[in-house]
């Protein structure tokens, strides 16, 4: 093998592939531009739909006298209150369930004609209609449920009280949790542990796809294919110049998303940190984590982002390099979709399933663990290397098996 | 004088079925030599063979020596081949089509800027040679797989049914540059199912018919023998279904 010419073909296949403006929109910008969008869309809207108009999210419908229930009700949306929400508003109806069943309200509530004023006046409904369809309803029976708990207990602690009992009395057996994870960013991160690494594999697929198909099942439909085989140069020699280019391309598309996602996360948080200031910073930190990645951590994401892109390029080389024409193979890339995404369930599913270590070994699934890892704060560096080493092996086999397809006279001339 | 392509009882199949059937055959430097035959005769299956796309069944191909199975790489730089399938990179120009074959070949810079002179000159490509290949006609394209074809100067150039879909300047241009490359010294297959057109180019005519080969001869033996033209030796010949002449010239 003669790295002068897989470099020539290495290269050509990228002169070609950027020429293609369709190829080149869909591999770097659309990866890089998205989060960019986002970072100006966000923004505009929290500032413009949130920041000024102040949308109710939920209405009420109350029949009767609310009165001091209605502090209640408001009590566990104080946090949104504060950032400018509102997020329920009550508006008083004559009858609650004709409110409801004429579709005008999702819920509505019937007062009792007063609320008890302590544990002696006994126990009093209040009726809360819903249409069980709708969501909005499910999340507005929450509230409402939450408010009549804050309700009692506050009866409940008056009553202590009078007992000369402290609130905190009523718990005689409790937790304390005690977290034991070495890790510096939130337990919430969790949620962006599965996301990250499944765009990841999006973006590595989006850049691996085109190039794939342009640089075989399409390269045969224009008839430069065998222009190409009649050369001398060797079956390998242009197998590799072509995975190159289909890898260097999908590891361009999985990093630039990479890092459009780290900077939208920064934008976001500092949208909102800008817009709403304090309470922004705290639903941030429990509902995100501290988005502080050091050069560790993205050093790691990074090995594990190529990894994946490795595997996945020799999954959308494979089958293009089979097909006659482009439509045929991107008939064939959508089993190959969803095995690559297959391959990367077993890293979502590793803790639930107790799989422990052994689940690097599996091609994508140990590089999309490794990632999800970097994400919890806690770098494993021998998971990164499985994963990768995973990976190569993978596209290792997947090469010979290429090898061996172009070496089919069946296969070089499907026609 | 040393045979340059030397065809030795070569056989091929696909599926069971007969393509190319115990076919032998000898070319010299110099010559243009016609491979004729209906579409499914067996010609492109028999180039594909001495391109080293295909591997014969039974029987070797050797090329200045060079033999087609075991250094199908070396062979590959003795020749130069264009059919009606092919085309080029249309994201590229015309030049950076030459430019990436002379570089697979091989070559270095300064030779391949001087090379593409050269076929600007032969091909008459020169204007237009550095647009897009996506805005050119048919016969730009031809001239460019050409000049793809015999940059690395080959000792063989094969051309099969590369005519097809050619104007009549276009077509008129091929045949002056086979001409003229055959004049260099090189050898030049020339497969077409057009008749007239071989007999106006070639000066060794093979006939296959079905795999198998009719006549191998020289134009005017082929003619006098026959009578009339090719179409009507070949017609003559396939009625017969005679046993394949191993002709020598």
């Amino acid at each position: 093998m003669r790295a002068s010419i897989v470099k020539i073909l290495w290269f050509k296949e990228l002169r070609n592939t950027f020429r293609d403006k369709r190829t080149f929109w869909l591999t770097i910008l659309l990866p890089l531009m998205m989060p960019i969008v986002m970072m100006l869309v966000v923004p505009l809207v929290a500032t413009l739909v949130v920041g000024k108009s102040k949308p109710d999210l939920m209405t009420i419908g109350v029949q009767g006298d609310i009165g001091r229930f209605e502090s209640a009700l408001m009590g566990p949306v104080n946090l949104l209150a504060m950032a400018g929400f509102k997020p329920i508003k009550l508006v008083p109806v004559l009858d609650a369930r004709a409110a409801v069943t004429s579709k005008k309200f999702s819920v509505a509530i019937a007062m009792p004609q007063s609320l008890p004023s302590g544990f002696d006046d006994g126990a009093i409904e209040i009726k809360l209609y819903a249409d069980s369809t709708k969501t909005r309803a499910k999340s507005a029976e929450l509230y409402v449920r939450t408010a009549v708990d804050r309700f009692n207990k506050k009866l409940l602690a008056q009553k202590l009280t009078s007992l000369g009992l402290a609130d905190t009395d009523r718990e005689v057996l409790r937790i304390k949790a005690i977290d034991t994870a070495d890790k510096k960013n939130s337990i919430s991160m969790v949620a962006l542990s599965f996301l990250v690494p499944m765009l990841t594999l999006a973006w590595a697929m989006t850049g691996a796809q085109p190039v794939a198909i342009d640089a075989s099942a399409a390269e045969r439909e224009r008839g430069t294919f065998e222009t190409l085989l009649v050369s001398a140069v060797s079956r390998w020699e242009v197998l590799l110049g072509k995975y190159l280019a289909v890898l260097s391309i999908s590891i361009t598309s999985a990093l630039v998303g990479l890092l459009g996602f780290y900077l939208l996360l920064l934008a976001v948080r500092q949208a909102l940190k800008s817009q709403f200031g304090a309470v922004a910073t705290e639903i941030l930190e429990q509902k995100i984590g501290d988005i502080s990645f050091d050069a560790s951590m993205m050093l790691a994401l990074s090995i594990s982002a190529v990894a994946i892109a490795m595997a996945v390029s020799a999954f959308a080389l494979l089958p293009s390099l089979f097909a006659r024409t482009y439509k045929e193979a991107q008939m064939y890339l959508v089993p190959g979709i969803f095995t690559a995404m297959a391959l990367a369930a077993p890293a979502f599913a590793a803790d639930f399933f107790n799989l422990g270590p052994k689940v690097a070994w599996i091609p994508i699934s140990g590089a999309v663990a490794s990632m999800m890892r970097d994400l919890a704060g806690s770098t494993d560096w021998v998971l990164t290397g499985i994963g990768l080493l995973s990976c190569t092996l993978f596209t290792a086999a997947a090469m010979w098996i290429m090898l061996k397809l172009l070496s089919r006279e069946s296969v070089v001339f499907r026609d | 004088m040393q045979a340059l392509l030397e065809i030795n009882q070569v056989s091929k199949s696909f599926a069971k079925r007969k393509v190319v059937d115990n076919v032998s055959l000898q070319m010299f430097p110099g010559q243009v030599v016609g491979i004729l035959g209906p579409n499914g005769a067996g010609k492109t299956t028999l180039l594909r063979m001495i391109s080293t796309l295909l591997k014969p069944n039974a029987g070797s191909i050797r090329l200045a020596g060079v033999s087609s199975v075991d250094q199908p790489l070396e062979l590959r730089s003795h020749l130069g081949l264009v059919n009606a399938n092919m085309g080029i990179y249309e994201r590229m120009s015309g030049r950076e089509n030459l430019e990436l074959f002379a570089s697979l070949a091989g070559l270095k810079a300064d030779v391949i800027a001087e090379r593409i002179d050269e076929l600007c000159a032969s091909l008459g490509i020169g204007d237009w040679l550095d647009a897009r290949a996506k805005s050119y006609s048919t016969g730009m394209r031809q001239k460019i797989l050409i000049g793809r074809a015999v940059i690395h100067r080959p000792k063989l150039l094969i051309l099969d049914e590369a005519s097809n879909g050619l104007d009549v300047f276009a077509r008129r241009g091929l045949m002056d540059f086979v001409l003229q490359f055959s004049k260099a010294g090189g050898l030049v297959i020339y497969s077409t199912h057009i008749m007239s057109e071989a007999q106006e180019l070639c000066d060794q005519i093979a006939m296959l018919h079905e795999g198998r080969l009719l006549v191998n001869d020289s134009l005017s033996q082929i003619l006098s023998t026959h009578g009339g033209t090719l179409e009507d030796a070949f017609f003559k010949l396939a009625k017969d279904q005679r046993q394949p002449v191993q002709g020598a010239l």
